[in-house]
This record gives structure tokens, C-alpha cells and sequence, in this order.
């Protein structure tokens, strides 16, 4: 339902969303130099983005997860970065249930400190053990597209599926993160079970 | 029922069912919209659940592109058999999943239009955005074919109509079956009722009452009238057989003519009054019936009462009667055509055949009687001159012997005085007295033969003067008397000075004689305006006076109440008295009492203007 009118409220959260773009603005001025740089991102890695954007919808994190009611959510990557532009241009304004939308990318594990979504580039495949070890506990949505990513305790896989991109859930893995994964996401979803993958 | 009665109950019958269907019509169709109306909104309300469910759970498969997890939940739509058609359109507008699986481009949209549902047509069609949060993802299409719910809608809402009024019509029916009885039973009693006296004329039957509402009112209502016609119409009967006998019993024949002057009427009597029975003359002319001689008179006096409607005439004529004999015959007619109750001209009539004939003798003798008055009176009118003229002359020619009489008695006197003796001289005397007595009847007589005669020369009369005059002319004949007289105020009169003055000469002087043997006499003479208008003058006196019962002989000529040797005089004096105060229009009486005295009053008519006020005479006592 889009409202026409500019009520106080809608106001307030344009604004927000600008406030909240300054820094990030400021960070990708500061962090790109230093992070490996965004490439031109495939057809295939807009709609995964998008995806990744998505997920934020259709997930529940528990309260604890975020440090206030107006805290960003972070989608995080790690590793090589497969998005290019296209991933900061999806989530540029957007706001999930009152948390905006920031993008963090890290090089290793040890760099991701807060983060909601973390998607784990291929290029870490052979560190996935260690990484799911490092963020046992902790709320966060991991999606990956390596072979048996879901199966040994991702919790979202996209795989491609006769030039169509779906997703493999491991709904183990969701629980044992606190967070709730909507049934219509579910339905969309192939679920994990185990020995697949 | 017999059907002569099926009318009012059918009538009833089917006012109360068609207002019945009537109401329940109005009310279905009430209903009808009713329902239509919140038909289609429960139809839309129910799209737009479908749809809401439908977008809630379609909103993963657009976001993550899934047309397979799309196509199947928009199958899940043939649960609902009304949806005709559904599409998902992605968040660029493009069709992306659609419902049936099969269906055509063409029978959907090519991009979404706005959101929510509206009725086209027979279908409800509409648009719901599909978000996630507030992440638009695309939009939902749905067609419901809302053709064939209506018409289930419509076929179960007229067969539940048709039901309802056919079970109502027939409920009310059998209600107003029993019901209307209350009705149309005492209607048709009444109307029963009337039927039998309009047939019979019979007043006496009554319409039994049973309620006591309007019907029962009316009941009582025709009853009392049916009572009121009933005694109308004895008293009518009472009345008429009243009139009847009048007519029939009276004595006068009455007959009605109409327009042509037939008879159209005549009571029974006629017959005792011409021979005539009714039915011989019925129909025949009225004028025939008349003598011919008196047939214009009364043709004319019809021809007039034509024109005077309502106005009696009296009619005389003659009628032949059965025997032949003429009658006379009287009677009144009336012009009473215009009168809706007769319509023809009324004779009431009489024999007056012996009447007429008694009136004509009086008549004649009547007449004659006048002619005998006229004659008898001429003559004893010449009869009374003569012997007036025979008196005069006779009275006249009579004082010449006596003067010779008395003249030479006298002359013998006194010629021969010494030489007669006392006897004879006695003898001389009284044949000289006696002839002297005589010649003042006779002086008397000639006056009043006189008074009867002359003319009266009215002049103004100062009655006063008058009676001074006269006081004076008695003073020789009161002499040496004592007489005290009291006198009034007296007025001017219109009179006959001479006349008058003969009145009071004899009204005082007899005063004056009959209270010769009084020491003490008193002479009042008194005036005043009595009851009629009249001077009325009185002279009293304390003298002889005279018994009451003789008052009528005082006024007579040579009536005398006194002896001569009593009181002289001849008798004419209150006969001329009375006969100059009847040709002046006036009155005269007495009153008296023996030894107490008399009054004698006469009365004179005012002239119209009295010039009293110039009377003004001493009223003080004179001697």
C-alpha cells in the first residue's frame, strides 16, 4: 500500500534514511581503498543480491540481536566480494523493520563483529568449518553458495537450478541462530535435509 | 352460501388478500434491494480476502522470482469456483504467474491497474499490491465470475419470495376467511333485511344486533329507522284517514279542477249538495256544470285566480241541481296547481240558494223601510212647522184679546172703583191677574218657540259682563234680600250673546226664587275645563232644591217640580235652557236635594284658541 501524502512520520524516516546515508557515504569513500575493490557484478549476482536483500524480509532476528530499535542491519560479506555496485545500489535507503540497511565487507572472520546477514564468498570455501565455528552463538543469517554449504551448517544456499536461482535452507542451522525463517520464504525454498547437500 | 351473497365476501375477501401480498411484496422487494446490496458487498469483501490471502503468501515467490511456488498458490484458487481468472504481476508490471495454468494472455490486463475490487459487469475485478514489509513486490489480478453467484442469489431469493407469499396468501386466506365473517355476516343481515322490506313494505322486522362496533351501530341505527318509518307511517295513515274524514263528513262539497277545468276530485257531499254522485262527474267540465248566465263570471274569475296562485276567490254561481231545480251555490277556489300535493285549482262550495233568497227580501224590504223613513219624516217634519206656525200665530193672535182683557179690566177699575163693592173689586182683580199670567205664558212660549228657530249668531262672549248684566237686571226682583254670592273666574265664550244670556237669567233668577225662604242665601257660580275639553259652568244654591228622583222631568217644557202658589212660573225656563245649550253643542243636568239647595250645570266647547288669559274678571264677592 504506498502513501501519497508526506505524513510526519514518512518525513522523519526520509530523513533518517538520508542521515544514515551520510555516514555511509563517508565509509565507502574511506573503506573502499581498503577493501578489495567491488567488481561488475553478473546478471546471475543482481538477483542473488536482491535475494541477499530479500532474506532480510523473510527473517526474524531476536531483539537481542540488534543493539537498539533503530540499529543498522548489516549485511556483511566476506571474502571476494561477487556484488560488484549491484548489492549497495539494492539496499541503498532501504529500511527493514525500522533498521537501515548497511553493507560491511570483511576479509577474514575475525573482522565480522556485528553482522545480521553474512554472506560468505565462494572464495572461503575451504574455511567454512572455521567460520561457522567463530559465529556459533551468534544471530546471523549465513548464506553461501559453495557445495554442501547448507549441509555442514550454513543456513541458506542459493544454487542455480536450469538458469533460475533458488535457495537450500538448513533449518537446523536457522534454530541453532535464534532466528526465525518465514514460512512463505520456506515455500520458495528447498529445505536441507541431512546427508543432501 | 348462496350466491347472492358471494359479493361482499369476495369483495372483503380479496381486499384483504391483495393488501396482504401487497405488503408482503413491498416488503420482500425492501428486502430484495437490501440484500442485492450487501450481496455484493460480502461478494467484494470476500475478493478481497481471497486476494489478501493470495498477495500475503505470494509475496516470497515474487521476491525471490519463484513463478512455480507463484503458479502453485494462485492453483490453490480452484478451491474458490467463482474465480475466473488470477495473475501475479512482478514489481516491474510484467505477468509473471497466472491462474488457470492454461489460460490465454489476452484474458488478462497487460499491467496492473489500481488496487482494490470493483463490480464490472457481471464480475468483480481488482488489484492488490503484494509487499513484504513495506517492500512492494508486485501485484495480485483477480476476476471473480460474480454472474453465476447472482443468479443463484437471485434464483433462491425469488424462490424463497414465491414461497413466502404463496404461504402468506394462503394463511391469509384461511384467516381472513374466518375473519371477515365478523363483517360481512351482519352487512348481509342488514342487507337481507332491507331486501325483505322493500319487498314486503313491512316496517316491523328488525335486523338482530350481535356486535357492538360500527356494524353493530349501523344495526341499531337502521333499526331505529326502520321504528321511526313505522310510526311516520301510522301517523301519516291516522293523519290522512283525519283529512279524509274532514273532507268526506263536512258539509261543503269540495272539488278539484285541473289545468282544463275537469274535475279531478269532489268529495262524497257533492251529491247532497247538487244531486250529483262523484263518479258522474269525474272528468266531465267544470263550467258546464255552471248556469249559463254565470258561466263568463266564473270562467273569468278562474282565468284570473290562474294568475294569483295561492289567493282565494270567492265565487257565487248557479248549478243545476239532478232534480232540475237551480241552486245557488257559493264557495271559495284557490289556484293550487303549483302545490305538488294537489296540483289543481280547489272549489269548496255550499248551497246558498235559501241565503240568496232571504238577503234579496231583506234587500227589498230594506228598501222600502228607507223610502217609508223618508216619507214619514217630510211629513212629520211639515206637520211640525205647521204646528209651530200655528202656535206662533196662535200665541200671537191671542195677546190682543188679552191686552184687551187686561186693558179694560183695568179701565173698569178704575172708572168704577167707588162704585163696585169689595167682591168685585176682588173679582176685577183676579180676572186682571190672571189675564196678565197668561200673556207672560204666552211672551214665553213665543221665546221659546223662538229658541228652536232662530239662527245662532256666534261673538266673542265675556260671560263675566254677562252675568253682572243679568245681576243687575234681578237686583228689582232680589230687593232688600241678603244673598251672598261667590263667582269664579269666568271666561270668554263663542256663543250667541242673546241666547246665552237666556240661559243665565233663567239659571240665576230661579236661584235667586227658590232661595226666597232662606235668611241666609248663597248663589255660587263656579267654572272650570273638565274631562272632555268643555267649559264646564255650575250655578249652586242653598235653596228649596228637589227630590233626585224627578231630575229627569226638570228640563221638560211645562214640567214643573213646584206648585205655582210655591213658587210662580210657567215651565219653559230650563226648557229653553236646555234647548239653547244643545244647539251650542253643549250638555246640561242638575243636582239637588230637597230643602239643601240645587246645582245646575251646563258645559260650552272651547273654541280653539280661548282667549281666557284677556277674561281676567274680579272674582271677589259682589252685592
Amino acid at each position: 500500500m504506498k502513501t501519497c501524502k508526506f505524513s510526519k512520520s514518512a518525513a522523519m524516516v526520509s530523513w533518517s534514511r538520508l542521515l544514515a546515508g551520510i555516514p555511509l557515504l563517508f565509509l565507502s569513500l574511506w573503506v573502499a581503498p581498503l577493501q578489495a575493490q567491488p567488481t561488475v557484478a553478473t546478471k546471475e549476482y543482481e538477483v542473488k543480491a536482491a535475494f541477499l536483500f530479500n532474506f532480510a524480509r523473510f527473517v526474524e532476528w531476536p531483539t537481542n540481536a540488534f543493539n537498539s530499535p533503530q540499529a543498522p542491519l548489516v549485511i556483511g560479506i566476506l571474502g571476494t566480494d561477487p556484488f560488484g555496485a549491484a548489492l549497495n545500489e539494492i539496499v541503498r535507503g532501504e529500511i527493514v523493520n525500522g533498521h537501515p540497511l548497511i553493507i560491511q565487507r570483511y576479509r577474514n572472520i575475525e573482522e565480522v563483529q556485528t553482522c545480521h546477514i553474512l554472506f560468505i564468498s565462494s572464495s572461503e570455501a575451504r574455511r567454512l568449518e572455521q567460520i561457522f565455528r567463530s559465529l556459533r552463538g551468534k544471530n546471523v543469517l549465513t548464506v553461501g553458495e559453495s557445495d554442501g554449504f547448507a549441509h555442514s551448517g550454513g543456513i541458506i544456499r542459493f544454487i542455480a537450478d536450469q538458469n533460475r536461482i533458488r535457495f537450500r535452507v538448513n533449518l537446523d542451522a536457522a534454530r541453532a541462530a535464534e532466528l526465525t525463517i518465514s514460512s512463505k520464504l520456506l515455500r520458495a525454498a528447498e529445505i536441507v535435509k541431512p546427508g543432501q547437500d | 352460501m348462496p350466491t347472492t351473497h358471494t359479493p361482499i365476501q369476495r369483495k372483503l375477501m380479496v381486499i384483504i388478500l391483495l393488501t396482504a401480498v401487497t405488503a408482503l411484496l413491498a416488503t420482500r422487494t425492501g428486502f430484495f434491494i437490501y440484500e442485492y446490496v450487501t450481496f455484493r458487498d460480502a461478494v467484494r469483501r470476500q475478493v478481497a480476502t481471497v486476494s489478501h490471502v493470495i498477495a500475503a503468501n505470494s509475496s516470497a515467490a515474487l521476491a525471490f522470482k519463484n513463478a512455480e511456488d507463484a503458479n502453485e498458490i494462485l492453483a490453490a484458487l480452484r478451491a474458490e469456483t467463482h474465480i475466473a481468472a488470477a495473475a501475479l504481476y512482478d514489481s516491474s508490471g510484467a505477468l509473471f504467474a497466472r491462474y488457470p495454468a492454461d489460460a490465454p494472455n489476452n484474458i488478462f490486463p497487460s499491467a496492473p491497474g489500481l488496487s482494490g475490487y470493483r463490480f464490472e459487469k457481471l464480475s468483480v475485478v481488482g488489484f492488490e499490491p503484494v509487499t513484504q514489509g513495506d517492500k512492494f513486490h508486485g501485484t495480485l489480478y483477480l476476476r471473480l465470475d460474480a454472474g453465476v453467484i447472482l443468479r443463484e442469489w437471485l434464483r433462491d431469493s425469488i424462490v424463497i419470495t414465491v414461497i413466502v407469499i404463496a404461504g402468506a396468501f394462503i394463511l391469509a386466506y384461511l384467516i381472513s376467511k374466518r375473519l371477515q365473517k365478523q363483517i360481512s355476516v351482519p352487512i348481509l343481515a342488514l342487507a337481507e333485511t332491507a331486501k325483505a322490506i322493500s319487498l314486503r313494505q313491512d316496517y316491523t322486522v328488525r335486523v338482530p344486533t350481535r356486535t357492538g362496533d360500527e356494524l353493530g351501530l349501523l344495526t341499531d341505527a337502521f333499526n331505529q329507522m326502520l321504528e321511526r318509518i313505522h310510526n311516520q307511517s301510522l301517523a301519516l295513515q291516522e293523519r290522512e284517514r283525519r283529512f279524509r274524514a274532514l273532507i268526506e263528513q263536512s258539509a261543503d262539497a269540495i272539488a278539484v279542477i285541473d289545468a282544463e277545468y275537469n274535475f279531478t276530485y269532489l268529495s262524497p257531499s257533492i251529491s247532497s249538495v247538487i244531486g250529483f254522485s262523484a263518479a258522474e262527474l269525474i272528468n266531465s267540465h267544470s263550467i258546464d256544470q255552471v248556469h249559463p248566465d254565470d258561466a263568463p263570471t266564473v270562467r273569468d274569475t278562474l282565468n284570473r285566480l290562474r294568475t294569483e296562485p295561492g289567493k282565494p276567490f270567492r265565487l257565487v254561481w248557479r248549478s243545476q241541481h239532478k232534480d232540475g231545480q237551480w241552486l245557488w251555490l257559493e264557495g271559495m277556489v284557490t289556484n293550487l296547481l303549483s302545490d305538488p300535493a294537489v296540483k289543481g285549482i280547489v272549489a269548496n262550495f255550499r248551497d246558498v240558494t235559501e241565503r240568496i233568497r232571504a238577503e234579496a227580501e231583506v234587500r227589498k224590504l230594506n228598501t222600502t223601510l228607507e223610502q217609508r223613513v223618508v216619507e214619514r219624516t217630510a211629513e212629520l217634519e211639515s206637520v211640525n212647522k205647521e204646528l209651530e206656525s200655528f202656535s206662533y200665530s196662535v200665541s200671537h193672535d191671542l195677546r190682543a184679546p188679552l191686552r184687551h182683557i187686561t186693558g179694560f179690566a183695568d179701565m173698569l177699575m178704575n172708572r168704577s172703583k167707588a162704585k163696585l163693592d169689595e167682591t168685585s173689586q176682588r173679582y176685577l182683580d183676579i180676572i186682571s191677574n190672571s189675564a196678565k199670567q197668561m200673556g207672560v205664558l204666552i211672551d214665553d212660549l213665543l221665546v221659546f218657540s223662538r229658541m228652536g228657530r232662530a239662527e245662532l249668531r256666534h261673538t266673542q262672549v265675556d260671560t263675566a259682563a254677562l252675568v253682572d248684566e243679568v245681576r243687575q237686571d234681578l237686583a228689582t226682583d232680589i230687593g232688600s234680600r241678603r244673598i251672598t254670592w261667590h263667582i269664579d273666574e269666568l271666561p270668554i265664550v263663542h256663543a250667541d250673546r242673546a241666547m246665552l244670556k237666556q240661559v243665565w237669567v233663567n239659571l240665576l233668577s230661579n236661584a235667586v226664587k227658590y232661595t226666597r225662604n232662606r235668611d241666609e242665601a248663597a248663589i255660587t257660580i263656579r267654572c272650570r275645563e273638565n274631562e272632555q275639553g268643555m267649559w264646564e259652568f255650575s250655578v249652586a244654591d242653598n235653596g228649596a232644591g228637589f227630590d233626585m228622583q224627578y231630575a229627569g222631568k226638570l228640563f221638560g217644557v211645562f214640567q214643573r217640580l213646584h206648585t205655582a202658589e210655591e213658587f210662580e212660573g210657567t215651565g219653559v225656563g230650563l226648557a229653553n235652557v236646555q234647548r239653547i245649550i244643545i244647539r251650542h253643542g253643549g250638555r246640561v243636568w242638575a243636582e239637588g236635594k230637597v230643602d239643601i239647595g240645587a246645582t245646575f250645570y251646563f258645559t260650552l266647547p272651547i273654541p280653539e284658541k280661548s282667549p281666557h288669559d284677556n277674561t281676567k274678571t274680579d272674582s271677589a264677592d259682589r252685592r
